[in-house]
Protein backbone atom coordinates (compact mmCIF):
# COMPACT_ATOMS: atom_id res chain seq x y z
CA UNK A 1 0.00 0.00 0.00
CA UNK A 2 2.87 2.41 1.04
CA UNK A 3 4.09 1.18 -2.19
CA UNK A 4 1.14 1.86 -4.55
CA UNK A 5 0.86 5.63 -2.88
CA UNK A 6 4.97 6.28 -3.23
CA UNK A 7 4.50 4.87 -7.45
CA UNK A 8 1.39 7.11 -7.39
CA UNK A 9 3.27 10.21 -6.38
CA UNK A 10 6.45 9.60 -8.40
CA UNK A 11 4.16 9.25 -11.81
CA UNK A 12 2.23 12.28 -10.56
CA UNK A 13 5.94 14.22 -10.38
CA UNK A 14 7.20 12.81 -13.33
CA UNK A 15 3.74 14.29 -15.95
CA UNK A 16 4.38 17.48 -13.60
CA UNK A 17 7.94 17.81 -14.71
CA UNK A 18 7.87 16.82 -18.17
CA UNK A 19 4.50 19.39 -18.80
CA UNK A 20 6.93 22.08 -16.98
CA UNK A 21 9.08 21.55 -19.80
CA UNK A 22 7.80 21.23 -22.46
CA UNK A 23 7.91 23.90 -25.03
CA UNK A 24 4.61 23.74 -25.55
CA UNK A 25 1.88 21.23 -25.67
CA UNK A 26 0.39 19.65 -28.98
CA UNK A 27 -2.87 20.29 -27.21
CA UNK A 28 -5.25 19.37 -30.34
CA UNK A 29 -5.35 19.66 -34.19
CA UNK A 30 -6.96 21.23 -37.22
CA UNK A 31 -8.11 19.33 -39.81
CA UNK A 32 -9.37 20.31 -43.46
CA UNK A 33 -10.83 19.82 -46.40
CA UNK A 34 -9.68 20.86 -49.99
CA UNK A 35 -12.69 20.12 -53.24
CA UNK A 36 -11.97 21.85 -56.20
CA UNK A 37 -14.39 21.76 -58.94
CA UNK A 38 -12.01 21.34 -61.87
CA UNK A 39 -7.75 19.97 -61.80
CA UNK A 40 -6.24 21.31 -58.57
CA UNK A 41 -3.53 22.92 -58.28
CA UNK A 42 -0.50 21.08 -57.66
CA UNK A 43 0.39 21.79 -53.76
CA UNK A 44 -1.31 23.94 -51.18
CA UNK A 45 0.49 25.20 -47.80
CA UNK A 46 -1.19 25.82 -44.67
CA UNK A 47 0.74 27.03 -41.49
CA UNK A 48 -0.11 28.85 -38.31
CA UNK A 49 0.65 32.61 -39.00
CA UNK A 50 0.73 33.55 -35.34
CA UNK A 51 3.71 31.11 -34.63
CA UNK A 52 7.25 32.20 -35.45
CA UNK A 53 9.43 29.79 -33.34
CA UNK A 54 11.01 27.89 -36.66
CA UNK A 55 14.78 27.07 -36.48
CA UNK A 56 16.46 29.53 -38.63
CA UNK A 57 19.85 27.85 -38.33
CA UNK A 58 18.71 24.33 -39.35
CA UNK A 59 19.45 23.93 -43.03
CA UNK A 60 16.65 23.07 -45.17
CA UNK A 61 17.51 21.41 -48.67
CA UNK A 62 15.96 21.09 -52.17
CA UNK A 63 17.28 18.60 -54.56
CA UNK A 64 16.81 18.37 -58.26
CA UNK A 65 16.86 14.67 -59.90
CA UNK A 66 15.13 13.28 -63.37
CA UNK A 67 14.84 17.04 -64.58
CA UNK A 68 12.43 17.56 -61.67
CA UNK A 69 12.32 19.65 -58.37
CA UNK A 70 12.57 16.53 -55.84
CA UNK A 71 9.50 18.44 -53.74
CA UNK A 72 6.85 20.99 -55.09
CA UNK A 73 7.13 23.19 -51.84
CA UNK A 74 10.11 24.09 -49.76
CA UNK A 75 9.23 25.84 -46.09
CA UNK A 76 12.45 27.95 -44.69
CA UNK A 77 11.79 31.03 -42.34
CA UNK A 78 14.06 34.36 -43.04
CA UNK A 79 17.47 34.15 -42.36
CA UNK A 80 18.01 30.44 -43.04
CA UNK A 81 19.89 28.55 -45.89
CA UNK A 82 19.12 26.78 -48.20
CA UNK A 83 21.10 23.88 -50.03
CA UNK A 84 20.81 23.67 -53.61
CA UNK A 85 21.30 19.75 -54.55
CA UNK A 86 21.87 18.61 -58.12
CA UNK A 87 21.40 14.72 -57.93
CA UNK A 88 21.10 14.75 -61.59
CA UNK A 89 23.16 13.71 -64.41
CA UNK A 90 22.60 16.34 -65.92
CA UNK A 91 23.31 20.37 -65.27
CA UNK A 92 21.30 22.37 -63.41
CA UNK A 93 20.55 25.93 -61.99
CA UNK A 94 18.10 27.27 -59.24
CA UNK A 95 16.96 31.40 -59.62
CA UNK A 96 14.26 33.60 -58.48
CA UNK A 97 13.02 36.78 -60.09
CA UNK A 98 10.59 37.76 -58.02
CA UNK A 99 10.62 41.79 -57.16
CA UNK A 100 7.84 42.00 -54.76
CA UNK A 101 8.95 39.65 -52.02
CA UNK A 102 12.98 40.94 -53.00
CA UNK A 103 14.10 37.25 -54.31
CA UNK A 104 16.59 37.84 -57.03
CA UNK A 105 18.97 35.12 -57.17
CA UNK A 106 21.01 32.80 -59.37
CA UNK A 107 23.41 30.18 -58.57
CA UNK A 108 24.70 30.02 -61.58
CA UNK A 109 25.60 26.45 -63.20
CA UNK A 110 25.08 23.61 -60.91
CA UNK A 111 26.65 21.13 -62.54
CA UNK A 112 25.79 17.31 -61.36
CA UNK A 113 26.61 15.75 -57.71
CA UNK A 114 27.00 20.01 -56.65
CA UNK A 115 25.49 21.76 -53.70
CA UNK A 116 25.30 25.04 -53.58
CA UNK A 117 23.39 27.83 -50.69
CA UNK A 118 21.73 30.28 -50.56
CA UNK A 119 20.47 32.69 -48.06
CA UNK A 120 16.33 33.25 -47.56
CA UNK A 121 17.14 37.05 -47.64
CA UNK A 122 14.23 37.96 -48.91
CA UNK A 123 10.31 39.15 -47.94
CA UNK A 124 8.98 36.95 -45.20
CA UNK A 125 5.32 35.30 -45.39
CA UNK A 126 5.79 35.54 -48.82
CA UNK A 127 5.73 32.15 -51.69
CA UNK A 128 8.22 32.73 -54.65
CA UNK A 129 8.66 30.46 -57.53
CA UNK A 130 11.99 29.23 -58.01
CA UNK A 131 12.79 27.77 -61.38
CA UNK A 132 16.10 26.16 -63.67
CA UNK A 133 17.02 28.46 -66.53
CA UNK A 134 18.35 25.17 -67.97
CA UNK A 135 14.72 23.94 -67.75
CA UNK A 136 12.02 26.14 -67.37
CA UNK A 137 9.13 23.28 -66.67
CA UNK A 138 11.34 23.23 -63.67
CA UNK A 139 9.05 24.64 -60.80
CA UNK A 140 9.08 24.71 -57.36
CA UNK A 141 8.25 27.23 -54.56
CA UNK A 142 9.62 28.64 -51.45
CA UNK A 143 7.69 29.81 -48.40
CA UNK A 144 9.24 32.27 -46.30
CA UNK A 145 7.18 31.15 -43.07
CA UNK A 146 8.47 31.21 -39.91
CA UNK A 147 5.53 29.05 -38.48
CA UNK A 148 6.73 25.21 -37.04
CA UNK A 149 2.98 24.75 -37.55
CA UNK A 150 2.66 24.10 -41.31
CA UNK A 151 2.14 21.44 -43.57
CA UNK A 152 2.58 21.00 -47.73
CA UNK A 153 -0.25 19.17 -49.44
CA UNK A 154 1.10 17.94 -53.12
CA UNK A 155 -1.99 17.43 -54.32
CA UNK A 156 -2.83 14.58 -56.83
CA UNK A 157 -3.94 15.78 -59.45
CA UNK A 158 -6.32 13.60 -60.95
CA UNK A 159 -8.67 13.80 -57.47
CA UNK A 160 -10.40 16.90 -56.79
CA UNK A 161 -10.87 16.49 -52.91
CA UNK A 162 -7.85 16.52 -50.88
CA UNK A 163 -8.01 16.37 -46.93
CA UNK A 164 -5.19 17.38 -43.94
CA UNK A 165 -4.59 17.36 -40.60
CA UNK A 166 -2.14 19.21 -38.84
CA UNK A 167 -1.09 19.21 -35.24
CA UNK A 168 -1.23 22.28 -32.89
CA UNK A 169 -1.06 23.87 -29.70
CA UNK A 170 -3.93 25.80 -28.49
CA UNK A 171 -1.82 29.34 -28.20
CA UNK A 172 -1.77 29.92 -32.00
CA UNK A 173 -5.04 30.24 -33.99
CA UNK A 174 -4.69 32.81 -37.09
CA UNK A 175 -4.99 29.85 -40.03
CA UNK A 176 -3.23 30.82 -43.47
CA UNK A 177 -3.61 28.68 -46.45
CA UNK A 178 -1.59 29.18 -49.72
CA UNK A 179 -2.22 28.29 -53.29
CA UNK A 180 -0.79 28.81 -56.25
CA UNK A 181 -2.67 31.93 -58.45
CA UNK A 182 -5.48 31.94 -55.99
CA UNK A 183 -6.43 34.57 -53.64
CA UNK A 184 -4.45 33.34 -50.14
CA UNK A 185 -6.97 32.71 -47.63
CA UNK A 186 -6.16 33.53 -43.82
CA UNK A 187 -8.89 33.27 -40.70
CA UNK A 188 -8.79 32.80 -36.85
CA UNK A 189 -9.64 29.53 -35.58
CA UNK A 190 -10.67 28.77 -31.99
CA UNK A 191 -10.18 24.98 -30.21
CA UNK A 192 -14.30 23.72 -31.30
CA UNK A 193 -14.86 25.67 -34.19
CA UNK A 194 -14.74 25.48 -37.80
CA UNK A 195 -14.67 27.58 -41.13
CA UNK A 196 -15.72 27.39 -44.56
CA UNK A 197 -14.09 29.71 -47.22
CA UNK A 198 -14.36 29.92 -51.41
CA UNK A 199 -11.39 28.83 -52.85
CA UNK A 200 -10.87 32.32 -55.77
CA UNK A 201 -8.56 32.42 -58.71
CA UNK A 202 -8.83 35.57 -61.08
CA UNK A 203 -12.44 36.41 -58.92
CA UNK A 204 -13.77 32.62 -59.70
CA UNK A 205 -15.07 30.06 -57.33
CA UNK A 206 -12.79 27.47 -57.81
CA UNK A 207 -13.11 25.29 -54.58
CA UNK A 208 -13.93 25.81 -51.02
CA UNK A 209 -12.14 24.78 -48.21
CA UNK A 210 -13.38 23.79 -44.62
CA UNK A 211 -11.27 23.47 -41.23
CA UNK A 212 -12.50 22.28 -38.05
CA UNK A 213 -10.23 22.89 -35.27
CA UNK A 214 -10.17 20.18 -31.85
CA UNK B 1 17.93 -17.08 -75.26
CA UNK B 2 21.26 -17.88 -76.47
CA UNK B 3 23.61 -15.47 -78.00
CA UNK B 4 23.16 -16.99 -81.81
CA UNK B 5 19.59 -17.23 -81.38
CA UNK B 6 19.10 -13.74 -80.52
CA UNK B 7 21.36 -12.21 -83.43
CA UNK B 8 19.13 -14.72 -85.84
CA UNK B 9 16.09 -13.48 -83.92
CA UNK B 10 13.65 -11.14 -86.07
CA UNK B 11 12.72 -9.85 -82.81
CA UNK B 12 16.68 -8.68 -81.55
CA UNK B 13 16.19 -4.81 -82.75
CA UNK B 14 12.60 -4.76 -80.57
CA UNK B 15 14.48 -6.56 -77.50
CA UNK B 16 17.51 -3.88 -77.73
CA UNK B 17 14.93 -1.12 -77.65
CA UNK B 18 12.64 -2.61 -74.46
CA UNK B 19 16.06 -3.55 -73.10
CA UNK B 20 17.18 0.33 -73.68
CA UNK B 21 13.70 1.70 -72.12
CA UNK B 22 14.00 -0.79 -68.94
CA UNK B 23 17.37 1.31 -68.88
CA UNK B 24 16.52 4.62 -69.14
CA UNK B 25 15.32 5.18 -66.20
CA UNK B 26 18.42 5.23 -64.19
CA UNK B 27 19.93 7.60 -67.26
CA UNK B 28 17.20 10.25 -65.12
CA UNK B 29 15.80 11.90 -68.29
CA UNK B 30 11.77 12.29 -68.50
CA UNK B 31 10.74 8.81 -70.48
CA UNK B 32 9.82 9.09 -74.03
CA UNK B 33 6.38 8.05 -74.87
CA UNK B 34 2.81 9.31 -75.95
CA UNK B 35 2.00 12.70 -74.39
CA UNK B 36 -0.88 12.41 -72.14
CA UNK B 37 -3.44 15.19 -72.86
CA UNK B 38 -4.52 15.39 -68.57
CA UNK B 39 -1.13 17.31 -68.67
CA UNK B 40 -1.48 20.01 -70.41
CA UNK B 41 -1.67 23.04 -68.69
CA UNK B 42 -4.91 25.64 -69.70
CA UNK B 43 -4.45 28.88 -68.41
CA UNK B 44 -6.81 29.24 -65.14
CA UNK B 45 -7.38 25.41 -65.98
CA UNK B 46 -10.19 25.72 -68.31
CA UNK B 47 -10.51 23.96 -71.07
CA UNK B 48 -11.51 26.15 -74.47
CA UNK B 49 -14.84 26.01 -75.67
CA UNK B 50 -15.48 24.61 -79.46
CA UNK B 51 -16.36 27.77 -79.87
CA UNK B 52 -13.41 29.11 -78.69
CA UNK B 53 -10.94 26.87 -80.78
CA UNK B 54 -13.14 27.52 -84.04
CA UNK B 55 -12.82 31.31 -83.86
CA UNK B 56 -9.28 31.01 -83.22
CA UNK B 57 -8.82 28.74 -85.94
CA UNK B 58 -10.82 31.39 -88.05
CA UNK B 59 -8.58 34.67 -86.85
CA UNK B 60 -5.11 31.98 -87.60
CA UNK B 61 -6.07 32.28 -91.39
CA UNK B 62 -7.71 35.45 -91.87
CA UNK B 63 -5.50 38.28 -93.60
CA UNK B 64 -6.86 40.88 -91.65
CA UNK B 65 -4.34 40.01 -88.72
CA UNK B 66 -1.56 41.66 -90.76
CA UNK B 67 -1.87 45.43 -91.47
CA UNK B 68 -1.14 44.87 -95.12
CA UNK B 69 -3.60 42.51 -95.42
CA UNK B 70 -1.41 40.10 -97.06
CA UNK B 71 -0.30 37.77 -94.44
CA UNK B 72 -2.48 35.37 -91.93
CA UNK B 73 -0.68 32.81 -88.82
CA UNK B 74 -0.89 30.13 -91.15
CA UNK B 75 1.16 32.32 -94.34
CA UNK B 76 4.33 31.16 -92.19
CA UNK B 77 2.65 28.57 -90.05
CA UNK B 78 1.29 26.57 -92.88
CA UNK B 79 -0.15 23.38 -91.93
CA UNK B 80 0.72 21.69 -95.24
CA UNK B 81 4.85 22.51 -94.83
CA UNK B 82 5.14 21.07 -90.91
CA UNK B 83 2.89 24.40 -89.45
CA UNK B 84 6.21 25.93 -90.90
CA UNK B 85 7.11 27.66 -94.30
CA UNK B 86 9.64 25.43 -95.62
CA UNK B 87 12.12 28.71 -95.56
CA UNK B 88 15.44 29.45 -94.09
CA UNK B 89 14.34 31.78 -91.66
CA UNK B 90 10.79 33.83 -91.74
CA UNK B 91 9.58 36.49 -94.11
CA UNK B 92 7.66 39.59 -93.12
CA UNK B 93 4.81 40.89 -94.57
CA UNK B 94 6.84 43.57 -96.53
CA UNK B 95 9.38 40.77 -97.69
CA UNK B 96 11.74 41.62 -94.88
CA UNK B 97 13.64 38.49 -94.36
CA UNK B 98 13.72 37.63 -90.36
CA UNK B 99 16.46 36.53 -87.70
CA UNK B 100 15.25 32.94 -86.85
CA UNK B 101 13.30 30.10 -88.81
CA UNK B 102 9.61 29.43 -88.47
CA UNK B 103 9.15 26.86 -85.27
CA UNK B 104 6.64 24.21 -85.64
CA UNK B 105 3.37 24.20 -84.38
CA UNK B 106 2.80 20.33 -83.09
CA UNK B 107 2.33 19.69 -79.10
CA UNK B 108 2.82 23.24 -78.10
CA UNK B 109 -0.39 22.51 -75.45
CA UNK B 110 2.93 21.01 -73.60
CA UNK B 111 5.22 23.60 -74.02
CA UNK B 112 6.26 25.86 -71.21
CA UNK B 113 8.07 28.57 -73.26
CA UNK B 114 7.65 30.67 -76.60
CA UNK B 115 9.52 31.42 -79.38
CA UNK B 116 13.22 30.18 -80.05
CA UNK B 117 14.45 32.22 -77.37
CA UNK B 118 11.35 31.60 -74.99
CA UNK B 119 10.20 35.49 -74.21
CA UNK B 120 6.79 34.13 -74.10
CA UNK B 121 5.65 32.49 -71.15
CA UNK B 122 2.51 31.53 -72.45
CA UNK B 123 1.03 30.80 -76.36
CA UNK B 124 -1.62 33.61 -75.36
CA UNK B 125 1.35 35.68 -75.54
CA UNK B 126 3.00 34.52 -78.21
CA UNK B 127 0.40 34.56 -80.45
CA UNK B 128 -0.29 38.25 -80.46
CA UNK B 129 2.99 39.05 -80.74
CA UNK B 130 3.97 38.71 -84.50
CA UNK B 131 0.85 40.44 -85.43
CA UNK B 132 2.45 43.55 -83.49
CA UNK B 133 5.71 42.53 -84.54
CA UNK B 134 6.82 45.86 -87.66
CA UNK B 135 8.88 43.18 -89.72
CA UNK B 136 6.46 40.60 -89.33
CA UNK B 137 2.50 41.66 -89.83
CA UNK B 138 2.90 44.58 -88.34
CA UNK B 139 -0.61 45.49 -87.00
CA UNK B 140 -0.92 47.02 -83.89
CA UNK B 141 -3.79 45.15 -81.83
CA UNK B 142 -6.24 48.70 -81.49
CA UNK B 143 -6.22 48.71 -84.71
CA UNK B 144 -7.18 44.81 -85.52
CA UNK B 145 -9.83 45.35 -82.93
CA UNK B 146 -11.27 47.84 -84.88
CA UNK B 147 -11.15 45.89 -88.07
CA UNK B 148 -12.47 42.81 -85.96
CA UNK B 149 -15.18 44.78 -84.46
CA UNK B 150 -16.19 45.92 -88.51
CA UNK B 151 -16.76 42.19 -89.67
CA UNK B 152 -20.83 40.97 -88.23
CA UNK B 153 -19.25 37.20 -87.89
CA UNK B 154 -16.62 37.85 -85.50
CA UNK B 155 -18.63 40.38 -83.61
CA UNK B 156 -21.61 37.69 -83.41
CA UNK B 157 -18.65 35.03 -82.48
CA UNK B 158 -16.87 36.30 -80.15
CA UNK B 159 -20.26 37.24 -78.65
CA UNK B 160 -20.91 33.68 -78.16
CA UNK B 161 -17.78 32.38 -77.32
CA UNK B 162 -16.42 34.83 -74.89
CA UNK B 163 -20.30 35.73 -72.78
CA UNK B 164 -18.57 36.65 -69.70
CA UNK B 165 -16.22 39.04 -71.30
CA UNK B 166 -16.58 42.41 -71.70
CA UNK B 167 -16.04 44.07 -74.58
CA UNK B 168 -16.16 40.27 -75.99
CA UNK B 169 -13.04 41.58 -79.20
CA UNK B 170 -10.66 42.35 -77.12
CA UNK B 171 -6.28 41.59 -77.14
CA UNK B 172 -7.20 38.99 -73.96
CA UNK B 173 -9.76 36.92 -76.28
CA UNK B 174 -7.70 37.28 -79.42
CA UNK B 175 -4.80 36.08 -78.08
CA UNK B 176 -6.90 32.96 -76.01
CA UNK B 177 -8.73 32.26 -79.16
CA UNK B 178 -5.52 31.67 -81.34
CA UNK B 179 -4.39 29.92 -78.47
CA UNK B 180 -6.91 27.76 -78.09
CA UNK B 181 -6.85 26.61 -81.73
CA UNK B 182 -2.89 25.81 -81.40
CA UNK B 183 -3.37 24.14 -78.84
CA UNK B 184 -5.37 21.54 -81.13
CA UNK B 185 -2.79 20.26 -82.85
CA UNK B 186 -1.71 17.51 -81.32
CA UNK B 187 -0.01 14.74 -83.00
CA UNK B 188 -0.14 11.39 -80.60
CA UNK B 189 -0.29 8.45 -83.07
CA UNK B 190 3.17 8.29 -84.90
CA UNK B 191 4.91 4.66 -85.92
CA UNK B 192 6.07 5.25 -82.50
CA UNK B 193 3.05 5.93 -80.72
CA UNK B 194 1.99 2.76 -82.13
CA UNK B 195 5.30 0.55 -81.23
CA UNK B 196 4.95 1.77 -78.15
CA UNK B 197 1.85 0.48 -77.07
CA UNK B 198 2.96 -3.00 -78.58
CA UNK B 199 2.42 -2.93 -82.55
CA UNK B 200 5.92 -4.23 -83.42
CA UNK B 201 5.65 -3.58 -86.34
CA UNK B 202 4.53 -0.33 -86.37
CA UNK B 203 8.98 0.47 -86.63
CA UNK B 204 10.96 -0.53 -89.14
CA UNK B 205 14.05 -2.23 -88.21
CA UNK B 206 16.02 0.85 -89.24
CA UNK B 207 14.14 2.76 -87.32
CA UNK B 208 14.18 0.14 -83.74
CA UNK B 209 17.85 0.38 -84.32
CA UNK B 210 17.77 4.12 -84.34
CA UNK B 211 15.42 4.44 -81.46
CA UNK B 212 18.24 2.67 -79.45
CA UNK B 213 20.84 4.48 -81.12
CA UNK B 214 18.98 8.06 -79.66
CA UNK B 215 18.25 6.68 -76.17
CA UNK B 216 21.67 5.55 -76.02
CA UNK B 217 25.00 5.82 -78.03
CA UNK B 218 24.27 8.66 -80.03
CA UNK B 219 22.74 10.57 -76.57
CA UNK B 220 19.90 12.65 -78.69
CA UNK B 221 17.38 11.82 -75.25
CA UNK B 222 20.06 14.31 -73.48
CA UNK B 223 17.49 17.14 -74.35
CA UNK B 224 15.19 15.41 -76.47
CA UNK B 225 13.24 13.90 -73.94
CA UNK B 226 9.54 13.35 -72.79
CA UNK B 227 6.64 12.50 -74.84
CA UNK B 228 7.71 15.49 -77.14
CA UNK B 229 10.98 14.80 -77.51
CA UNK B 230 12.06 18.26 -75.91
CA UNK B 231 13.88 18.88 -72.33
CA UNK B 232 11.41 21.99 -72.79
CA UNK B 233 15.25 23.59 -72.31
CA UNK B 234 17.92 26.29 -73.65
CA UNK B 235 21.21 25.00 -74.91
CA UNK B 236 23.38 26.30 -76.92
CA UNK B 237 24.23 23.52 -79.12
CA UNK B 238 27.37 25.35 -81.65
CA UNK B 239 25.06 26.72 -84.33
CA UNK B 240 28.09 29.71 -84.80
CA UNK B 241 25.00 32.46 -85.81
CA UNK B 242 26.04 35.13 -84.07
CA UNK B 243 22.48 35.07 -82.12
CA UNK B 244 22.60 35.51 -78.42
CA UNK B 245 19.56 33.26 -78.21
CA UNK B 246 18.19 33.65 -74.59
CA UNK B 247 20.97 35.18 -73.00
CA UNK B 248 18.60 38.35 -74.75
CA UNK B 249 16.01 37.37 -72.44
CA UNK B 250 17.42 35.85 -69.69
CA UNK B 251 21.45 36.55 -67.86
CA UNK B 252 22.98 33.63 -66.80
CA UNK B 253 26.19 31.76 -67.08
CA UNK B 254 23.44 29.09 -69.44
CA UNK B 255 21.87 31.25 -71.22
CA UNK B 256 24.45 32.68 -73.80
CA UNK B 257 24.09 31.46 -77.29
CA UNK B 258 21.33 29.22 -75.97
CA UNK B 259 17.74 28.43 -78.19
CA UNK B 260 15.01 26.23 -77.38
CA UNK B 261 15.06 22.26 -77.56
CA UNK B 262 12.49 21.86 -80.34
CA UNK B 263 9.46 19.19 -80.24
CA UNK B 264 10.49 16.48 -82.60
CA UNK B 265 7.19 14.82 -83.57
CA UNK B 266 6.97 15.46 -87.24
CA UNK B 267 10.43 16.83 -87.39
CA UNK B 268 10.45 15.07 -91.07
CA UNK B 269 7.80 17.65 -92.02
CA UNK B 270 9.49 20.73 -90.57
CA UNK B 271 12.81 21.35 -91.63
CA UNK B 272 15.05 23.00 -92.84
CA UNK B 273 16.42 22.76 -89.16
CA UNK B 274 17.91 24.83 -86.34
CA UNK B 275 17.33 28.15 -85.08
CA UNK B 276 18.60 29.83 -88.39
CA UNK B 277 17.25 27.46 -90.42
CA UNK B 278 20.81 26.28 -91.69
CA UNK B 279 21.03 22.89 -91.87
CA UNK B 280 18.24 21.14 -95.02
CA UNK B 281 18.49 17.72 -93.71
CA UNK B 282 17.92 15.74 -90.42
CA UNK B 283 20.85 13.84 -91.33
CA UNK B 284 23.16 16.94 -91.70
CA UNK B 285 21.70 17.66 -88.52
CA UNK B 286 22.82 14.28 -86.57
CA UNK B 287 26.73 15.06 -88.36
CA UNK B 288 26.60 18.61 -86.61
CA UNK B 289 25.77 16.76 -83.29
CA UNK B 290 28.75 14.89 -84.19
CA UNK B 291 31.54 17.57 -85.59
CA UNK B 292 29.92 20.42 -83.23
CA UNK B 293 31.43 18.79 -79.74
CA UNK B 294 35.00 18.24 -81.66
CA UNK B 295 34.98 21.84 -82.43
CA UNK B 296 34.79 23.14 -78.64
CA UNK B 297 33.54 26.35 -77.65
CA UNK B 298 30.99 27.28 -74.99
CA UNK B 299 28.55 24.28 -75.77
CA UNK B 300 25.58 23.00 -73.59
CA UNK B 301 27.85 20.34 -70.88
CA UNK B 302 24.66 17.84 -72.80
CA UNK B 303 26.83 17.61 -75.84
CA UNK B 304 28.56 15.27 -75.47
CA UNK B 305 31.18 13.79 -77.93
CA UNK B 306 29.71 10.75 -79.96
CA UNK B 307 30.54 9.14 -83.00
CA UNK B 308 28.51 7.51 -85.39
CA UNK B 309 28.90 5.65 -88.47
CA UNK B 310 26.87 6.58 -92.15
CA UNK B 311 24.59 3.44 -91.74
CA UNK B 312 23.66 4.90 -87.55
CA UNK B 313 22.51 8.14 -88.70
CA UNK B 314 20.73 6.73 -91.02
CA UNK B 315 18.79 4.32 -88.57
CA UNK B 316 18.33 7.42 -86.33
CA UNK B 317 16.30 10.02 -89.46
CA UNK B 318 14.43 6.31 -89.70
CA UNK B 319 13.35 6.95 -86.17
CA UNK B 320 13.02 10.70 -86.54
CA UNK B 321 10.77 9.73 -89.49
CA UNK B 322 8.77 7.31 -87.07
CA UNK B 323 7.83 10.53 -85.20
CA UNK B 324 5.54 11.30 -88.31
CA UNK B 325 2.11 11.60 -87.84
CA UNK B 326 0.69 14.94 -89.85
CA UNK B 327 -2.31 16.91 -88.21
CA UNK B 328 -4.29 17.74 -91.54
CA UNK B 329 -6.29 20.99 -90.63
CA UNK B 330 -8.83 22.15 -93.76
CA UNK B 331 -7.94 26.07 -93.55
CA UNK B 332 -10.29 28.10 -92.07
CA UNK B 333 -13.09 29.97 -94.14
CA UNK B 334 -12.37 33.00 -93.79
CA UNK B 335 -15.42 36.06 -94.07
Amino acid sequence: MVCDALNLRRAVLAVALAAAFLPYSHAGEISGTLSFVKKPPSVVLVYMADDTGADKGKKRKLDQKDQQFTKKMLVAPKGSKISFINSDNTDHNVYAADTDAGADFDIGLAPPGSTIDQEVNWAENAVIRVGCKIHPKMRAYVATVDSRYNQVLELDRTKQDHTFALEVPDTVTLVRVWLPNYEPVEFTLEKGGEHKVDLIKKGKVYGTLTVSRK
Amino acid sequence: MCLKAFVRSPFRGLWLVLGLLLITPLAAQPPIGTPDEFDIEYPDDEEPSAEQVALGKTLFFDTRLSGKQNMSCASCHNPDLGFGDGLEKGVGSDGTILGRNTPHLYNLAWNALFFWDGRAASLEEQALGPIESDVEMNLQLPELIKRLKAVPFYQKHFAEAYPDQKPAISETTIGHAIASFERTLISDNAPFDRFMKGETEAMSEEARRGMALFLGKARCINCHNGPNFTDNGFHNIGVASGDVGRAAVQKGVTTQGAFKTPGLRNVLLTGPYMHDGSIGSLGAVVQHYIDAPKKGGKLSPQMEKIELSDLEILDLVAFMGALTDPVPVTPAKVP
